[in-house]
């Protein structure tokens, strides 16, 4: 083949590609508002964006699975924790996530903002893990030193991984290198103190990591039964 | 070099060399934030270095782009170019630009705004910073623009798909530069900033400079260069375009993209297989006699190559297909895959580029010192360990985060931090061949003026 033959095929096949491409975008575009439920795209929304931009929250965070992969991807964390667990990390975040110093509007704008992005239709992604549970807590075993009521621990069980405590302490309230193991934390401070802190640990030790959890008073007593099993 | 204004390439490559220095040394402190979270938290985060990071490569590696062309068009235009102080202009206001817009980041941790950052990576810089930027790209175009219209000499295929794949650069840094509420739409235009910059566009640069150096390194015919360059950017644009779909899976963006991305991007490597074989081809002629002997700028062409297609075609293809994608979706796979990438196809490139040029212009005519064999070897063995580690600090988080459930705080400080610390590591042996390598192109601009009176 002569070279003006390939230059007349290469800019030929450019300029079919480049259409079909164009055609696709201008479908999907048309498609974009149903699927991502664009009539609930309040101003409040669109604030939120402003700010999640602004906070260059992208720098560390994914969101659809793109960004810095550095923190956890947020398209779906309203639903994986819930929004008032959101507002009151963005209010005083915890583990390695520096304080933003948002103001109460800016987290209201930021939490309905995450909340419009985890009803977007990503075909299914993030997938649902497929593996057991790897190291999931084990369920408790009563002994004759602990009488464990064994329903209020393991429903503490389910709460220290689905208020994230994982996170940080790891699956089995181990501990890593963002927070100290749990194992014998009953034994060294009694529930009334470990009640103090869970209701707000920042009151007990001032500067402290760990994030204000809103939690009910039954809740934290189910999450320290669970406690005394960690060892 | 033939003409005099040819050297205005030379500043260009010297401040793309100080801004990849500024690159790496950044890039060391966020791969040590990995381990130490603490590190510079308040002042520098690593929000701010990773922002930083992306916008020196982008910086650095279109300056040496552009660097390149200046050098090329007089030559293959067969006149001076039209005017060298518009080209110095050209360089003072990206430089002042990407200065002014990396401060900015950093006071923008302070004082949180969207005029000094917009929060997109890669296209970080906000509104008035663009319009610099496109202020810069038309003293570009025009300079180089009405050189080739004056040209002396036939239109070459060379300077056709380098000039499409510049005026492509820019018409797809347009479509960033607005933002749209809706964060998926904000996505898909994005895309076509980042994916049809590196995936199409700046591959036609790439293709067309490479073409012109395999000519001037090998003394192969010119004729037979040109013909697979038309091949070869041809099965970019054809497979590359319609593969953005593979960046529409999960972001809200209609299903029929599973299937499209997923066919047109398994097909992406081919046209880097074809680069492969043709570099193969062309380095088999090397025993005629070639008017420039520069082993250590064909090193780093024949690295470049081999980079592109393990970083591009293997890395890329490993987790392009939708059923691989949706597990492997945003996690340190994509970085692996990135480095590797954007160093093999891109800053090897520019590297070759500027050791084939700035001895040309300095007019040295002594062979090139080991230095810049040492610097190939040092930059290369730590960017593949880098790569390594992230590839594997991915594969332990797709299978114990994405998988098993595991949450991702925990499944990083517990099992990935041993393989940041070793990307760590081998980052700081890329700073190390990075630093030889500054330290060639300044013996080398002292060198050349001795040599120039003798």
């Amino acid at each position: 083949m002569t070279k003006s033959v390939l230059r007349s095929a290469f800019i030929v096949g450019t300029i079919l590609f480049s259409l079909a491409f164009l055609a696709l975008s201008l479908d999907s575009l048309a498609q974009v508002p149903a699927r991502t439920n664009e009539s609930n795209l309040t101003p409040q929304v669109a604030a939120g964006k402003r700010a999640w931009q602004a906070h260059d929250c992208i720098g560390c965070h994914t969101i659809l699975g793109n960004g810095a992969y550095y923190a956890p991807d947020l398209t779906k964390v309203t639903v994986r924790r819930t929004p008032e667990f959101v507002a009151g990390w963005l209010k005083n975040p915890g583990g390695q996530m520096p304080n933003q110093h948002l103001t109460n509007q800016e987290v209201a704008d930021l939490v309905a903002f995450l909340q419009w992005v985890a009803e977007i239709d990503t075909n299914n992604w993030p997938p649902a893990p497929i593996g057991v549970e790897v190291g999931a807590a084990k369920p408790p075993v009563p002994t004759a030193a602990t009488p464990v009521p064994e329903k209020i621990s393991a429903t503490g069980a389910a709460l220290f991984r689905s208020k994230g405590c994982t996170a940080c302490h790891g699956s089995s309230g181990q501990g890593t290198s963002s927070a100290p193991s749990l194992k014998g934390v009953t034994s060294k401070y009694d529930a009334d103190y470990l009640t103090r802190w869970l209701r707000n640990p920042s009151t007990v030790k001032p500067g402290t990591a760990m994030p204000n959890l809103p939690l009910k008073d039954e809740e934290i007593a189910a999450l320290i039964e669970f406690l005394k099993t960690v060892r | 070099m033939k003409y005099r204004t040819q050297r205005v390439a030379y500043w260009y490559f010297a401040v793309a060399a100080l801004l990849f220095l500024l690159q790496v040394a950044d890039g060391l402190i966020i791969a040590s934030q990995y381990i130490y979270p603490d590190l510079f938290r308040d002042f520098f985060p690593f929000n701010v270095g990773r922002t930083w990071h992306l916008n020196l490569l982008v910086l650095w590696l279109v300056i040496g782009f552009m660097g390149a062309t200046y050098y090329v068009v007089p030559e293959e235009s067969g006149r001076e170019l039209w005017s060298p102080r518009l080209a110095y202009l050209q360089l003072a206001i990206l430089l002042v630009t990407g200065v002014a817009a990396l401060t900015g980041f950093v006071a923008a941790n302070f004082f949180p705004s969207l005029w000094l950052t917009e929060g997109r990576e890669y296209i970080e810089a906000p509104r008035w910073a663009d319009w610099l930027i496109v202020l810069a790209v038309l003293i570009f175009a025009v300079n180089n623009g009405w050189t080739i219209v004056k040209r002396t000499r036939p239109f070459t295929a060379t300077v056709g798909v380098l000039t499409m794949g510049m005026i492509g650069l820019a018409l797809m840094y347009l479509a960033g530069m607005k933002t749209f509420s809706n964060v998926t739409v904000d996505q898909f235009f994005w895309w076509w900033v980042i994916h049809l910059w590196v995936e199409g566009t700046w591959e036609l640069i790439a293709a067309a400079l490479m073409a012109f150096l395999m000519v001037r390194l090998t003394g192969v015919d010119r004729e037979v260069v040109e013909k697979w360059l038309y091949v070869e950017v041809g099965l970019v644009l054809f497979t590359g375009i319609l593969g953005t779909g593979h960046h529409y899976y999960w972001i809200g963006t209609p299903s029929y993209w599973l299937i499209i991305g997923g066919v047109f991007s398994a097909l992406e490597p081919i046209p880097i297989m074809a680069m492969v074989v043709d570099a193969w081809r062309m380095t088999r002629v090397r025993g005629r006699p070639h008017p420039n002997p520069n082993p250590v700028s064909f090193t780093w062409a024949v690295g470049s190559v081999i980079g592109h297609f393990f970083g591009a075609a293997v890395w890329g293809f490993a987790h392009t297909l939708p059923q691989v994608n949706k597990w492997t979706h945003g996690t340190q796979v994509t970085p692996a895959h990135g480095h590797f990438a954007f160093y093999g196809a891109y800053a090897m490139l520019v590297i070759a580029l500027t050791y084939y040029m700035v001895p040309e212009i300095k007019g040295m005519t002594a062979r090139l010192g080991r230095r810049g064999i040492w610097a190939f070897w040092l930059i290369s063995s730590g960017v593949v360990g880098m790569v390594l580690s992230l590839t594997i600090a991915g594969i332990v988080q797709v299978y114990m985060q994405r998988m098993a459930g595991l949450d991702f705080i925990f499944v990083k400080t517990t099992y990935m931090s041993f393989w940041f610390a070793l990307r760590a590591i081998f980052g700081g042996v890329t700073v190390l061949g990075v630093l030889v390598y500054v330290w060639d192109l300044v013996s080398l601009g002292r060198g050349g003026r001795e040599e120039k009176d003798g």
